[in-house]
């Protein structure tokens, strides 16, 4: 079947060292032979590159951060559809899925198409839950802890904790720390950014293994795609990775996808160590930055989310172990006319034509 | 190890390297082996490089020998005493096992 409705992603915030996956997501539909359909880009900040790149989104939109009244966002995107009619939305940031979760009903009114997690499995795939997704998923988690105050880091030692550690923030950033004192700069800094708890892991020495795919929202796991990181940016973001088959892993996410009944996209992140052992360390919920990989190794995941929310049937791929990605940084030029377009008028429609 | 001058080798060798030699066939026909010793492993997505007498040990032990039937075979191709044999298929099968996790 041919797709030729409007699609609209978030997260175009491509940005090289930490990039959000809308730019990826955008790309595996405009290169899905199926798709025909337009894409409408939306963001938080006028100068993520994505709102530049013409090749992947037909139009480009500002919009109010996700953090206000829920009913100014809905507002706004009530806006955008009426003007682009978007009939699918396929959200790409974390802290976006709560609130789009929650609004799934408002959407649907609008007849904007949505296949989301519901509230209470991003509830449980939350990053202060692993324990119980590590029980659910037959494998270990690192030693964890939820922490609300700085002090922690005052008596973690005699508790057992020994650095490095990992500090998390609750909806993004994971930043490693040798002593106290970095410990305490860091739960400062990512508490300011993310708001609070802070979640403060084990590291876990050895291999990073990352698997994507999408839940039906009944159990089943849709060709799914892993991966390897070859390298990575200071932030521990992947810039090259290898597609591979673990069975570990595979077999950890569909027992995760199962009990959950997992609907949408997802990432599961796991660590190797040295000995071979397992364990889980967080789960996305949404498409992860490296998402192109899944069309490089045969399939396409986005397409396949557009297909389900479609109600069509997704085919079963086997991606290809062995394909590399090689993440790169270039420069797109855009005019003046453009930037004004976004912190002027808010966007820039389909022909080209600034919002008035 | 080096090739040819093929010897003949009766000797009796470690019990230890026998059971060494006996590798997961699955784990072994997994790998991606290129002609020229680039080895890819799609399990862990670790890559390797073996030399030509690597690469010839690999491809023997892809076919899962009996270990009596690999060392003599490798004592009647290689130029090697059962000595340095023994000790080189320790060391290669050891790192060998090290990588793939086995």
């Amino acid at each position: 079947m041919v797709f030729t409705s409007t699609v609209a992603v978030t997260g175009l915030n491509a940005r090289p060292d930490n990039p959000g996956p809308g730019l990826a997501v955008a790309r595996c539909l405009r290169e899905a032979p199926e798709f025909r359909g337009r894409i409408i880009g939306l963001s938080y900040d006028a100068l993520d590159p994505g709102m530049y790149l013409r090749d992947y989104c037909d139009a480009v939109y500002l919009m109010p951060y996700p953090s206000i009244r829920s009913s100014d966002y809905l507002n706004r995107l009530q806006q955008l559809q009426t003007l682009e009619k978007f009939t699918y939305l396929i959200p790409c940031l974390d802290v976006e899925l709560p609130g789009f979760s929650r609004a799934s009903g408002e959407l649907a009114a609008m007849g904007v198409h949505t296949f989301l997690p519901t509230h209470e499995q991003l509830r449980m795939r939350n990053k202060d839950n692993l324990e119980q997704l590590g029980q659910l998923a037959g494998i270990r988690t690192p030693r964890t802890a939820v922490v609300t105050r700085r002090d922690f880091f005052q008596h973690c030692e005699r508790d057992g904790w020994r650095y490095p550690l990992v500090v998390k923030g609750i909806y993004y950033d994971a930043r490693i720390v040798d002593n106290r004192h970095d410990a305490e700069q860091v739960f400062q800094d990512i508490a300011a950014h993310w708001g609070f708890p802070v979640i403060v892991q084990e590291m876990i020495k050895g291999q990073e293994y990352n698997l994507t795919a999408v839940g039906d929202g009944q159990g089943r796991l849709y060709n799914p795609v892993m991966m390897k990181k070859l390298a990575t940016t200071d932030k521990g973001k992947a810039w090259a990775g290898v597609t591979i088959e673990d069975e570990t892993l595979l077999a950890a996410s569909r027992n995760l996808a199962a009990a959950l009944n997992w609907r949408g996209p997802l990432e599961v992140e796991v660590m190797r160590d040295q000995e071979g052992v397992y364990y889980i360390i967080e789960i996305n919920p949404r498409f992860p930055a490296w998402i192109y990989l899944s069309v490089g190794s045969g399939g396409n995941l986005p397409m396949d989310l557009l297909k389900l929310m479609h109600g069509e049937s997704v085919t079963t791929v086997t991606p290809r172990p062995g394909m590399l990605y090689i993440r790169y940084a270039m420069e797109t030029i855009a005019s003046i006319a453009d930037f004004e377009a976004l912190v002027v008028d808010g966007g820039k429609s389909s022909n080209g034509a600034h919002l008035t | 190890m080096t090739k040819p001058e093929p010897t003949s080798g009766n000797e009796v060798f470690d019990a230890k390297l026998h059971t060494l030699l006996r590798l997961p066939l699955k784990t072994l026909q997994r790998l991606a082996v290129s002609a020229n010793g680039f080895v890819f492993d799609p399990s862990t997505g670790q890559s390797y490089m073996l030399n030509e007498t690597g690469l010839d040990l690999l491809h023997r032990l892809q076919q899962a020998p009996e270990p009596a039937a690999l060392i003599e075979s490798l004592l009647h191709d290689y130029a090697v005493t059962p000595r340095a044999l023994e000790r080189d298929l320790l060391e290669f099968v050891g790192s060998l096992r090290e990588h793939l996790g086995v």
